[in-house]
């Protein structure tokens, strides 16, 4: 037996309830904002650690895979930090067409870093703030956490396709 | 194209989910064949008639309306009830190869121990009792989604950095003895916060009382035999239309 402890999970489902109220909660932020539905950013939550959910896939199917190893385990997920503002930011840069995405104030609350997997990472947790570490999946998996930017970007697109954003 | 089946049956509970749908997604595509779980069969038609549609020969579904009643998952962890792929092979099919438990009850809206924490260890109980009693010996472990809440703590020092090894204890002590002068806006968080926390502890606690870790010994043997299983449910149909799903949802690997 295993456990699989993830951040809150983002990144793109493989299908889309066609009422966007119905989707899973921690996709919601990303989807206010995408959408230009938040007019404020929701607060930080817990450590407002991010997890990509195809990696959150990955982490159970080694673990099953490696019934000897992972018997016993705990397995955080979390690929580091995600706080709402670094989602507005990264949304505004890659759709500068999309005046709708709210600014809150650019740059905010986060610093550029070094992941837990040793990449450096344009969202990053500034020192006071606690973490979530996926340090122990990079190390015994070797799970290459899905940076913020691309799971956020991919949510994006998925919710462009089905809601027509 | 769809891959060669590789024999082996994963179960996913909740698999309607955001999390289960995606897993599904991604056992399928390494040749698995899947078993899901969901409260109604209806809301697993946008996946079967969708993303999962050219693997709809391997994927098969159980209602299971109420994850906290005694035996809620007997059925779907036995081998006896495989009908979809049995009736097109004679050979018995053996239970479930493994199991992965994603579905928890999540209700924001409540608000007390015996409507929050109480289902969510119940929800895990029923699914190792059901798995301990019913799936056999084929069955190699059981991962269970629990959650990063269940290692925090609140107002941890400057830049603390929580592992695996953090317990959190907080949640539930105040869960148990909250009162209605406890803010709403903050209630909903720490029941979830709870649940999470205390799932997850009778999950171990559950491992060490019944010695689950057993599951994992057993099926060593059964590899010997998995090659005659590999023959019986083999299909390999070719599919293309997937494609598009897969890149759009799975990292390559």
């Amino acid at each position: 037996m295993s456990s699989i402890h993830p951040a809150i999970v983002i990144g793109p489902p493989v299908y889309l309830p066609a009422d966007p109220a119905k989707l899973a909660l921690s996709l919601k932020p990303i989807h206010s904002i995408y959408s230009g539905q938040a007019k404020t950013l929701p607060p930080l939550v817990g450590t407002s650690s991010y997890v990509d959910v195809r990696d959150v896939a990955q982490a159970h199917l080694w673990a099953y895979e490696h019934p000897k190893l992972a018997d016993g385990e705990r397995y955080i997920t979390s690929g580091g930090y995600g706080p709402a503002q670094g989602i507005a930011d990264i949304l505004r840069e890659r759709y500068p067409e999309k005046q709708h995405i709210m600014a809150g104030e650019p740059g905010k609350g986060y610093v550029e870093g070094t992941n837990f997997c040793g990449k450096k990472v344009k969202v990053w947790y500034p020192k006071e703030r606690p973490q979530l570490s996926g340090k122990k999946v990079f190390e015994v998996m070797g799970i290459e956490w899905i940076p913020m930017v691309e799971s956020v970007i991919d949510t994006a697109e998925a919710f462009a396709k089905l809601y027509h954003i | 194209m769809i891959p060669v089946s590789n024999g082996e049956i994963i179960l996913i509970t909740g698999v309607n989910g955001y999390i289960g749908s995606v897993l599904g997604m991604l056992v399928l595509s390494k040749g698995y064949s899947l078993r899901g779980t969901s409260r109604a069969k209806s809301s697993t038609q946008p996946l079967l008639e969708g993303p999962y549609a050219p693997y709809i020969d391997r994927v098969e579904i159980y209602e299971v309306p109420d994850i906290t009643v005694n035996g809620a998952f007997d059925d779907a962890v036995k081998g006896e009830a495989l009908s979809a792929i049995s009736k097109v092979h004679s050979t018995y099919i053996p239970g479930v190869h493994g199991i992965f438990h994603t579905v928890s009850p999540v209700d924001f809206s409540l608000r007390t121990w015996g409507t929050v924490v109480e289902p969510a260890i119940r929800g895990n109980a029923t699914l190792f009792e059901s798995a301990a009693a019913h799936a056999g010996p084929q069955l190699q472990s059981i991962v269970v989604t629990s959650s990063g809440q269940a290692m925090l703590s609140p107002d941890p020092p400057g830049g603390y950095v929580f592992t695996e090894a953090d317990q959190n204890t907080w949640a539930a002590d105040l869960a148990k003895t909250m009162t209605s002068e406890f803010p709403e806006e903050k209630a909903g968080l720490v029941m979830y916060s709870a649940s999470k926390a205390a799932a997850d502890q009778a999950m171990w606690r559950f491992r060490e009382e019944k010695k689950v870790k057993l599951f994992a010994g057993i099926s060593y043997a059964w590899r010997a035999h998995r090659v005659h299983i590999h023959t019986a449910i083999l299909r390999d149909v070719e599919h293309t239309s997937s494609d598009r799903y897969w890149s759009a949802s799975l990292p390559s690997s």
